[in-house]
């Protein structure tokens, strides 16, 4: 909330009607994680380290911010230390446990920390291919929950809410039926 | 600090409010507005409109974990979270923690509530239907439950001046089933939807897919309350609307009963009981608990109206014991706590529509379509199979990214995937009437109370054959519909539903012509108390298959106008 608020001030400052992703890279690092220095909550700090390459392997930067450039590995971190169950973190650790152990099979590398994102990105030519019994059911269907909460992280942070989405917190009005590229660009609403 | 609001406490009133939901609400309007010094009784805190929405103008990422239910309130709320949508941090200040508000159940009963000034007034889905004869007459034709001592006619008059004051949108149809409102502008259907209502409509004479009917305002017209303006299409109504856009008893009708200068509000307020006289066979008033300090007051009134819901008000008749009534005010029939009814749902069916990728619309609608229901409303449409029918709510848009998001696997592709509007979908999801039936009903457990020492609710109901029979046809149909809008992927569905879970809980003290029957009379007085009134979904003989709020509001202005007359009288 104070980020944005700061962010419309500096708009106005520079004469913009919303500040441009120049500025909010700029601004980006006030109210956010220094990703360095980030101690995950729930995974361990090797697992962390694996899981900043991971989510920008299945995101990663293209003119629009990668996943971990918007903090998706910490987002995700947090979610599961302060909002899952006993039962539910149960169930996530089972399906990393074998999506990593799978990972670390098919590139050959010895630990999570070493694991390069050229590695990842193999894995994952074979974790969301076509589906073999070679391998763990456990892995692949991890995979999918994976790629699903990184996609609904992304779409939740207010980067990508507010930059790359179309962004309209209070509408006003109702258009029952226009042309995409009108009304949005061909981009989703952001929720 | 005093816990009265708007004025000083009294000695006596005229008449007592129990409850300011969206029945409590329109009692203390038409109390007040018609000059009688009236106490609203709240069992929960003090909110007002706007200043208590800490929410309401919050994105995801405003939210700790975009949101998502805390650990705590999975702990708390374990049965409001059965809706599966209320529980998640924008909206979970509004529902009561299950652990100090319990009930049990020896068959599954999920009792959704808010307790706060302005009750569910504030969450509710905002669809607003009138009942038709078809209705009121079905249980005196068919020979189920009582015959409603009320016809349409009745109540036509009220149903206009509610909405005159809340503001419906919808469309006229003059259809028998379904009589209009006094409408506002429709909230229009977009791009698939309207193709989906020509295609539909073309292939069934019996079928009309309508916007939904919902108590919004949508044009510039100025409508009562605190500062009301039109609907800005954001979707976050649950969360409480800081534009008045939607009504609530905090936007409407208690801000005009406040102006009036005669509502003294008391928050922090349980009844327990109604005090019964049986001198003069009247009510003298109800005693409260603070639910804070747990003190105990007795407040005194000339006539007493209960709207703290079906199950609320219900209790505090069970409890409410004397000689007269060993078994609860008003409870010669034995009627009192059966019958509970609600809308059986999750059974429709869902499809894909193609050819419509360039288009798209602007604001979140918090409103779908409707179908009104077309089954045992006479001739061809009778049904052997199953009594009386269902509608269909729900609607099309833009949004399933799971096929791009598969193709694209991962990498910049899988980022161009998830920008994407995605797949329109369309989804009609039947809302059925449940019958009455006298085994289905609550208790109170003497053995189980709650930190005030009251006794817990125990539900014991569960829906019949009837309904069953009907799911298959509610199921069918939205099918055979969305295979004639040319709809893909079509997926059929019906899930485990419970009593309750429709948020429609009602029937508990039914109105009927006859007191060994029936708990109310037709004006919605007990019928052996002719000063106690029950407006809340108590009363409702029979459930018909669509939302029943609007019924209840007019039912409660009309049940009010009437004690002022009866007081007038000295009649009560």
């Amino acid at each position: 909330m104070e980020r944005r608020i700061a962010l419309k001030n500096i708009g106005k400052a520079f004469g913009f009607a919303v500040a441009t992703p120049t500025v909010i890279s700029i601004l980006e690092s006030c109210g956010s994680v220094d990703t360095a220095s980030w101690t995950p909550a729930y995974f361990s700090a090797e697992e962390g380290s694996f899981l900043t390459k991971a989510v920008d392997v299945l995101l990663p930067k293209t003119d629009t911010p990668s996943a971990s450039e918007v903090n998706v590995h910490v987002f995700m971190d947090k979610l599961i230390a302060e909002t899952y169950n006993e039962e539910a973190k149960a169930r996530v650790r089972k399906g990393f446990d074998a999506f990593t152990a799978t990972i670390l099979s098919i590139s050959g590398s010895s630990s999570l920390s070493s694991v390069s994102e050229a590695q990842i990105d193999a894995a994952y030519q074979v974790l969301y291919g076509e589906r073999t019994d070679a391998l763990d059911a456990e892995a692949y269907g991890f995979a999918g929950q994976f790629r699903g909460m990184v996609i609904d992280a992304y779409k939740s942070t207010e980067y990508v809410g507010e930059n790359v989405l179309a962004y309209l917190p209070v509408p006003g009005e109702y258009i029952a039926c226009d042309d995409l590229d009108t009304l949005t660009g061909g981009v989703a609403w952001a929720e | 600090m005093s816990k009265f609001y708007f004025n000083e406490e009294q000695e006596s009133y005229d008449a007592i409010v129990v409850g300011s939901g969206i029945s409590g609400g329109w009692a203390a309007k038409e109390l007040c507005e018609n000059g009688l010094k009236t106490l609203v009784l709240e069992r929960g805190p003090m909110k007002k409109h706007r200043e208590d929405y800490p929410t309401a103008n919050l994105d995801k990422w405003d939210m700790p974990n975009g949101g998502r239910p805390t650990l705590e309130s999975q702990e708390r709320q374990q049965k409001q979270a059965r809706t599966g949508y209320t529980t998640g941090f924008a909206s979970s200040h509004w529902f009561v923690d299950d652990i100090k508000h319990p009930y049990s159940e020896d068959k599954r009963f999920d009792w959704m509530r808010g307790y706060h000034v302005g009750g569910r007034s504030i969450m509710w889905g905002r669809q607003v239907y009138r009942h038709s004869d078809i209705d009121f007459e079905a249980n005196g034709r068919e020979g189920i439950g009582v015959d409603w001592p009320v016809r349409y006619k009745d109540i036509a008059p009220w149903y206009s001046k509610v909405e005159k004051f809340i503001s419906v949108s919808g469309e006229a149809l003059n259809l028998p089933q379904l009589p209009d409102s006094e409408f506002e502008p429709a909230m229009p259907l977009n791009c698939v939807e309207q193709d989906i209502r020509e295609r539909v409509e073309a292939a069934f004479e019996d079928r009309v897919v309508t916007s939904g009917r919902v108590a919004h305002i949508t044009s510039d017209k100025k409508f009562d309350g605190d500062g009301r303006i039109r609907c800005q299409y954001r979707n976050r109504c649950v969360r409480g609307c800081p534009f008045g856009a939607y009504f609530s008893s905090l936007s409407s009708t208690l801000p005009v009963a406040e102006r009036t200068g005669n509502l003294i509000l008391r928050a922090d307020s349980i009844v327990s009981e109604v005090i019964y006289d049986a001198d003069t066979q009247k009510a003298t008033g109800v005693k409260v608990i603070d639910a804070e300090t747990k003190e105990e007051f007795v407040f005194k009134a000339k006539v007493i109206f209960l709207c703290a819901s079906a199950i609320g008000s219900t209790s505090i008749l069970m409890n409410s014991r004397s000689d007269r009534f060993p078994n609860g005010l008003g409870n010669d029939s034995g009627q009192l706590g059966r019958n509970i009814m609600d809308h059986h749902f999750l059974v429709g069916a869902a499809g894909t529509f193609e050819g419509y990728e360039d288009k798209y619309y602007k604001g979140r609608r918090p409103n779908g379509w409707y179908v009104p229901r077309f089954r045992n409303i006479g001739g061809n449409t009778n049904m052997k199979e199953f009594k009386r029918g269902y509608g269909y709510q729900g609607g099309g848009g833009r949004g399933d990214i799971s096929e791009l998001v598969a193709e694209a696997k991962y990498g910049s592709q899988l980022k161009d995937a998830i920008l994407d509007p995605g797949k329109w979908t369309a989804n009609f999801l039947a809302f059925g009437e449940v019958l009455p039936n006298e085994d289905n009903r609550f208790v109170l457990d003497y053995d189980n109370l709650d930190q005030w020492g009251l006794p817990t609710a125990r539900f014991n109901a569960e829906i019949g054959e009837n309904e069953y029979a009907m799911r298959k046809d509610m199921q069918d149909q939205a099918v055979k519909m969305l295979e004639v809008a040319g709809a893909k992927n079509i997926t059929p569905y019906d899930r485990p539903y419970a009593l309750g879970l429709g948020i429609h809980e009602m029937g508990t003290a039914r109105m009927g012509r006859d007191p060994k029957t029936s708990v109310l009379n037709g004006n919605n007085q007990v019928h052996s108390c002719k000063n106690v009134y029950v407006t809340d979904g108590s009363f409702m003989a029979s459930a018909a298959c669509v939302n029943p709020s609007l019924t209840y509001m007019a039912f409660t202005a009309r049940a009010a106008n009437h004690a002022v007359s009866e007081l007038k009288n000295g009649n009560i």
